[in-house]
């Protein structure tokens, strides 16, 4: 398992991620998150009418988050990751938060090792490495977990087999298997390039643990394989 | 030049919608042997057909590496004007550049440029199959011949010929002119020249391929050229 955004490196049974060696936690985007599949067709029209139409590469998905007011604090974590990246020169694992699911059940299938999730569309998931998401990131607001569709192990639309092979994060078992769990896809991705250039200083907080700027911004991402 | 295409790629060349055509191309490193390297124009990687020595598609599933290379049009025209065709792809990390720097840059090395459509490649379980009726005849394959290469930091370019351009011969070999064929063409006394060896050679060791020459060598039933052809010039009666 790579690095996950805003976190870093995962680290085996615990909630947070190292950057550096510095423990991070998740820090969702306050501001919401879209996401949205990037088609490269080219089209030959006839005023408003498409007359051709032809592939020109292959489509791919572009995930933003955005954040509002976030703590300076929380700014410098996002810093950190995208200096730890080099910007957009190392790719790494994003959560499309935007594309949650809450399946029809999750029932453990190894153990606690791996889980199958029901669900009446898993278009979003393929057990192929590099193609749409092959990692799930269950969440139920507090805690999560993170695991792996495994080769073969995917019905379409009936059921989603994830495996958790390293336990990421601290969601228990039990946690995983109850009503309310989400789930979302994870895409490995670059960022767009120069994002922290979107972020702008709001207010300066002068006490507390957070003292100093709030930043508005966002951060655009594409995904490296086709979805 | 027209190409033999299947129904399958006749068909897709004609549909007006949901079609991907994608340009491969397949370059061969080795000075010597065959040493395939497989690239594709796209933004991902694409299982597609290796080729063999002698450059056929084969049922041999092989991976088209992705990149971003630009390419010229192979053009052909009425006047038998012979194509010529650039690639460039980019340096990445320098593996095209330690290719050409190790290998005589490529010079007379064979660059297969394969036009398919993403259907009719091989379909499969890896994100990098995008067939889904998978057909390897239906292709239109060009073969071209590297004939000078430049680098940068950012990109290799070759230049790709036609063999014929390469070994400097031009099509068709023999042409109307006022001037003999046979004398411009080194075959002064061969068998179309004098087949019955007729002209003393010691007097007349050569022949500029002029009408003149040919008569006082009394063989103009035998003259190459064509005297009448006429000349860029004004004549005043």
């Amino acid at each position: 398992m790579t690095d996950v955004f805003s976190i870093g490196t995962l680290v085996a049974g615990a909630d947070h991620g190292l950057i550096d060696g510095i423990p991070y936690h998740m820090l969702e985007p306050n501001g919401g998150c879209d996401s949205y599949p990037v088609f490269q067709n080219i089209h030959t029209s006839h005023d408003t009418q498409i007359l051709m139409s032809r592939q020109k590469a292959l489509p791919s998905l572009t995930i933003t988050y955005k954040y509002t007011g976030i703590w300076a604090s929380e700014y410098r974590q996002i810093e950190h990751f995208i200096d730890n990246k080099k910007d957009n020169l190392n790719s790494f694992y994003v959560i499309d938060f935007s594309s949650g699911d809450v399946p029809t059940s999750i029932t453990s299938i190894g153990g606690g090792t791996a889980f199958r999730i029901s669900t009446p569309d898993t278009s979003l998931f393929s057990e192929i490495p590099n193609f749409k998401s092959n990692k799930v990131f269950f969440s139920n607001g507090y805690y999560w977990k993170v695991g792996i569709i495994e080769s073969g192990d995917m019905t379409a639309n009936v059921s989603i087999d994830a495996r958790v092979t390293t336990d990421y994060g601290t969601l228990t078992s039990a946690q995983v298997e109850a009503s309310g769990v989400q789930i979302y896809p994870m895409y490995e991705c670059y960022t767009s390039g120069k994002n922290l250039d979107s972020f702008q200083t709001i207010e300066y907080v002068s006490n507390g643990d957070n003292k100093g700027f709030t930043y508005d911004g966002q951060v655009v991402f594409t995904t490296k394989y086709k979805v | 030049m027209t190409q033999d295409v299947t129904a399958t790629f006749s068909a897709n060349q004609l549909k007006l919608d949901d079609v991907h055509p994608l340009e491969m191309f397949c370059l061969n490193a080795s000075n010597s042997g065959f040493d395939p390297l497989y690239y594709v124009n796209s933004n991902q990687s694409v299982v597609g057909y290796s080729l063999n020595a002698t450059g056929d598609l084969t049922d041999v599933e092989t991976t088209y590496i992705g990149l971003p290379i630009k390419s010229g049009a192979i053009q052909s025209d009425i006047q038998g004007q012979i194509p010529s065709f650039s690639i460039t792809i980019p340096n990445t990390d320098r593996v095209i550049e330690s290719v050409i720097q190790s290998s005589n840059y490529l010079r007379g090395n064979t660059v297969y440029v394969i036009n398919m459509f993403a259907d009719n490649l091989p379909s499969g379980v890896t994100g990098n199959h995008v067939g889904t009726s998978p057909d390897k005849n239906s292709h239109i394959k060009e073969k071209l011949y590297i004939d000078s290469c430049s680098s940068n930091e950012e990109a290799v370019t070759f230049n790709l010929k036609n063999k014929f351009n390469i070994q400097n011969i031009v099509l068709p070999r023999r042409t109307y002119s006022r001037e003999c064929h046979w004398a411009l063409s080194n075959k002064y006394l061969g068998t179309e020249c004098d087949p019955a060896s007729a002209i003393n050679s010691g007097t007349f060791p050569t022949c500029d391929g002029t009408l003149e020459q040919c008569k006082k060598r009394n063989n103009t039933a035998r003259f190459g050229g064509f005297p009448s052809v006429p000349r860029n010039s004004i004549v005043v009666l």
